[in-house]
């Protein structure tokens, strides 16, 4: 009994391994460690094409993992795109870039400048760059757009204008292209400024899912003070299950206050509205035959209706809501 | 033959007699009073109080009562006034203890209420005090309040339930009794507010003797009970262990000792449905050799894992970082002043009387190399123990070195090695009780400058005892501590995983404690011992505090 004792332990004690990682907690360099760059901030090639099939990243190295942010900005259409995590270098994992920006405006062929700045306990260290965009990348898959107002209003559009509205398509800082739709004005008697109808044909969205169905366009308002705090947009989307447009199941949204002045991607699922006149209460994707774009803000002087709000705040303020690029995607929202 | 079975029959009788002659109810209890007037002694400080004086009274009557010849019921009340406190204003009352204990069919022992528990030192183990090695009789007198404050009986922890204990004789050539000792106690009462589930400790020990030695099966379990409020996170930790101590058959003067287990401590985030898991196991084997009664010696290896959890036996007894009310600041720019033995032994210092799942903050100069005792976690390495040397029972030395080193580097694959010598004496010449100690530390790690470690610390221990009397004795003891060096504390996340580091230099830090008094003795129960002592810290801000001390004891 005696020798089966001691053999019991001595298997006991070589049996026992354990899967110890290198060391514990934080690495002491990154919480200590001198910061010091090894490698410059540079693109991976001077020019990234992003029509090809190939990798397009950034490279740099420095001594230790510490908050990191690398921001490119377009010097023509001041789109950007940000990148940030926690490493020692920059590399394909976590800089590789499809060509797309964080929000709109997008970026057009033109040179952009890179910053990556780092962020230590008691040091920040910026590198600067530069790399030239030669070819923007592809559309994205299973996109459908609807308007981008490029060519023109699409065919059969409708344009109701109130009186003292400003509607129609502009030149210049654009979110997409170099054209959007200006949507404003001042119409002091009435919620409503006007709207556009435009039709669109969804037959290729047959059987997607309305969870996976993402309506997207690009919105601009303006500085505060100088547009209504309290101006938005209502969005309708109609399917065509009636025997008239009108009769059709109709969905709705609206994206207010529009608040801000710079464009913003605004993207929902089609399961995200909010039924509005009832057919079979039932989203059927492929049956979308209409999107309405409506301008509304709360007039200054009257409403139609008498017991509506009025907001004198909005005395000779312009209303701007524009909008740009408006498309459906599947599966996930568009990225400019 | 004849010889024991009439001595057995004689135990027996006498049993029998006291028993049908034990009374019903007794009472015990202990009065004590206890003055203490303290003053600051800092340079160039016109902003700070100087003087503090405080004192109080109290009574702890403790009752025994005995329902039947196997029930007991002990219960102490204690009432307690502040001195200065007229009329009954500062008067406090309580309980401090009710535990019903008892025989089932004379086989089956059990206690509810109050228990006191302990198993192994990785398992279920109260460690004891950093600030003490061989601490002189003029501090052991206070330091006996403290440990009856908050009821530290040895390496025992107090905890509230349930423990049954009972045993089965074998009487074979191989395996001679079985004992079993079982308990499950309430170690956290739920807090809807916080989301604090009540909290459970169970476990127990069987205990297996051969002809061999003994071998041991311990199990600690520490786990929430589900539903007892709105469950956010759950805790489950499970240690089970086995330990053997043998005699080797060959070599009648050596003995093995082997304590082994493993840990599994859950982390249940119940919202997310997620368990993070921490698996890891210990051991410990040792050889000791008696070379005759007054000379042992041991050898042993250890090796602690990383991710080993105990959270019964992974404690610290005191905060030695926490910051006491009496001078809270010194200096004009009333700067936090740094506590020191003077405060770990009179003054309002955090204690931790239980435990929990967190390892407690700790202070690397007291105890580095193994500051949460022998279960410190991401341990490995030798210890060498001189048990006993006694000299003609006149002078009795013990010592224990200890080589350790990291398991796995904390921030760095470098590895943290650790020494620690600790020597005790103790001489008795007639009239003379000599009393001494030093415990002493180092910590290195090589590496880039960042990651350098080069600690040490020491702790001295020395006391004096004359006997004037039979009733009357001169006291005076000393502490000193010292520490050199830098080291980086680590900071634990919520699942005791090292997180960062914090940086700590010690720069010749040194405190002096020094106590002369009187110890008079009224008869075996009652003394009064009336000390003056002077602390000094030599610190980032350096101070003394000179204090008056009267402490009168009765136990009854």
């Amino acid at each position: 009994m005696k020798h089966s004792i001691y053999i019991f332990f001595a298997v006991l004690l070589l049996s026992c391994t354990r899967d110890n990682p290198d060391y514990l907690g934080g690495s002491l360099n990154d919480q200590f460690g001198e910061l010091v760059v090894l490698d410059s901030l540079a693109p991976n090639t001077s020019s990234f094409n992003f029509s090809l099939v190939s990798p397009r990243f950034f490279e740099a190295q420095w001594s230790k993992n510490l908050n990191w942010e690398l921001n490119i900005v377009g010097q023509e259409s001041g789109a950007s795109k940000q990148f940030s995590g926690f490493d020692n270098k920059l590399d394909i994992e976590n800089s590789s870039w499809d060509g797309s920006s964080s929000d709109f405006p997008s970026f057009r062929k033109e040179s952009c400048d890179i910053t990556l700045v780092l962020i230590d306990n008691t040091d920040t260290i910026q590198m600067v760059s530069t790399v030239n965009l030669s070819e923007l990348k592809p559309t994205q898959d299973g996109v459908k757009v609807v308007a981008d107002f490029e060519d023109g209003l699409p065919t059969n559009t409708i344009v109701f204008e109130q009186s003292g509205a400003d509607f129609g398509i502009l030149e210049g800082f654009a979110a997409k292209g170099s054209s959007y739709y200006k949507m404003g004005g001042y119409v002091p008697y009435d919620y409503l400024l006007g709207s556009m109808k435009i039709p669109v044909d969804m037959q290729d969205f047959e059987g997607v899912s309305p969870l996976l169905l993402y309506f997207n366009m690009a919105t601009i308002g303006g500085l505060q003070g100088e547009v209504p705090d309290n101006q938005f947009i209502k969005i309708v989307i109609r399917e065509n299950d009636a025997e008239n447009i009108s009769q059709g199941e109709t969905y709705s949204i609206e994206i207010n206050p529009i608040s801000w002045s710079n464009w913003q991607l605004f993207s929902l699922t089609y399961s995200d509205f909010t039924l509005e006149n009832v057919v079979n209460n039932v989203q059927e994707p492929e049956k979308i035959n209409q999107i309405e774009i409506l301008c509304l803000s709360c007039p200054a002087e009257s409403a139609p209706d008498p017991s509506a709000p009025i907001c004198s705040e909005n005395t000779d303020l312009i209303v701007k809501t524009d909008i740009d690029f408006i498309a459906f995607t599947r599966n996930e929202s568009y990225r400019p | 033959m004849k010889i024991l079975l009439a001595w057995f029959f004689l135990i027996c009788t006498i049993t029998t007699f006291s028993q049908e002659r034990l009374k019903k109810i007794e009472f015990y209890g202990l009065a004590k009073t206890n003055i203490l007037h303290q003053g600051l002694d800092v340079e160039n400080d016109t902003t700070n109080l100087k003087n503090t004086n405080y004192g109080h009274s109290l009574i702890d009557l403790g009752f025994l009562i005995r329902p039947g010849a196997n029930t007991e019921i002990a219960s102490e009340l204690r009432i307690r006034n502040e001195l200065g406190g007229f009329w009954g204003g500062a008067v406090t009352y309580g309980i401090r203890k009710l535990t019903l204990k008892g025989v089932v069919n004379d086989a089956i022992r059990y206690k509810i209420g109050d228990i006191n528990l302990k198993m192994t030192p990785y398992t279920l183990y109260n460690n004891g005090y950093q600030d003490v090695v061989n601490e002189a009789t003029v501090f052991q007198q206070t330091r006996e309040l403290i440990d009856y404050e908050y009821y530290f009986e040895g390496n025992d922890w107090r905890q509230q339930g349930i423990q049954t204990a009972f045993g089965f004789d074998l009487n074979t050539k191989n395996f001679q009794s079985l004992d079993v000792n079982l308990f499950s106690v309430r170690n956290k009462v739920s807090d809807p507010n916080s989301a604090t589930p009540d909290r459970l400790f169970s476990g127990g020990q069987i205990s297996l003797l051969t002809a061999l030695g003994d071998l041991n099966y311990h199990s600690a379990n520490l786990h929430d009970l589900k539903n007892t409020v709105t469950d956010i996170n759950l805790y489950y930790n499970s240690v089970n262990s086995v330990s053997v101590n043998m005699k080797v058959d060959d070599l009648p003067k050596f003995s093995l000792k082997y304590e082994g287990g493993i840990s599994t401590t859950n982390y249940q985030n119940v919202q997310e449905d997620q368990t993070n898991t921490f698996n890891d196991y210990y051991w410990n084997i040792g050889l000791n050799y008696s070379f005759n009664t007054t000379l042992k010696f041991g050898l042993s290896a250890l090796n602690t894992g990383p991710q080993f959890r105990s959270p019964s036996a992974q404690n610290v007894r005191m905060s030695y970082s926490s910051s006491s009310n009496i001078f809270p600041t010194i200096g004009n720019d009333l700067a936090v002043r740094n506590m020191g033995l003077g405060d770990y032994l009179y003054n309002d210092v955090l204690y931790y009387n239980t435990f929990d799942e967190k390892l407690d903050d700790y202070n690397p100069t007291f105890s580095n190399a193994l500051p949460y005792g022998l279960a410190t976690p991401n341990r490995k390495g030798l210890s060498l123990h001189i048990k006993e040397i006694s000299v003609k029972e006149i002078l009795n030395l013990s010592s224990q070195l200890y080589f350790l080193s990291e398991i796995v580097g904390t921030g760095t694959t470098n590895l943290k090695s650790f020494t620690k010598l600790v020597t005790k004496g103790d001489f008795v010449y007639k009239k003379w009780k000599v009393k001494g100690g030093i415990a002493y530390e180092t910590t290195s790690r090589e590496g880039l400058s960042f990651e350098t470690i080069d600690l040490s610390s020491m702790l001295v221990d020395f006391g004096v005892d004359f006997n004037l009397s039979e009733n009357i004795a001169i006291l005076y003891g000393g502490k000193f501590h010292s520490a050199n060096g830098n080291e980086l504390t680590t900071v634990y996340d919520n699942t005791n995983n090292p997180l960062y580091f914090q940086p700590s230099n010690y720069n010749d830090t040194k405190q002096y404690l020094h106590s002369a008094g009187l110890l008079l003795s009224f008869s075996e129960r009652s003394t009064l011992t009336a000390s003056l002592s002077t602390f000094t810290q030599y610190d980032e801000n350096d101070y003394s505090v000179n204090q008056f001390h009267v402490l009168y004891r009765l136990n009854f």
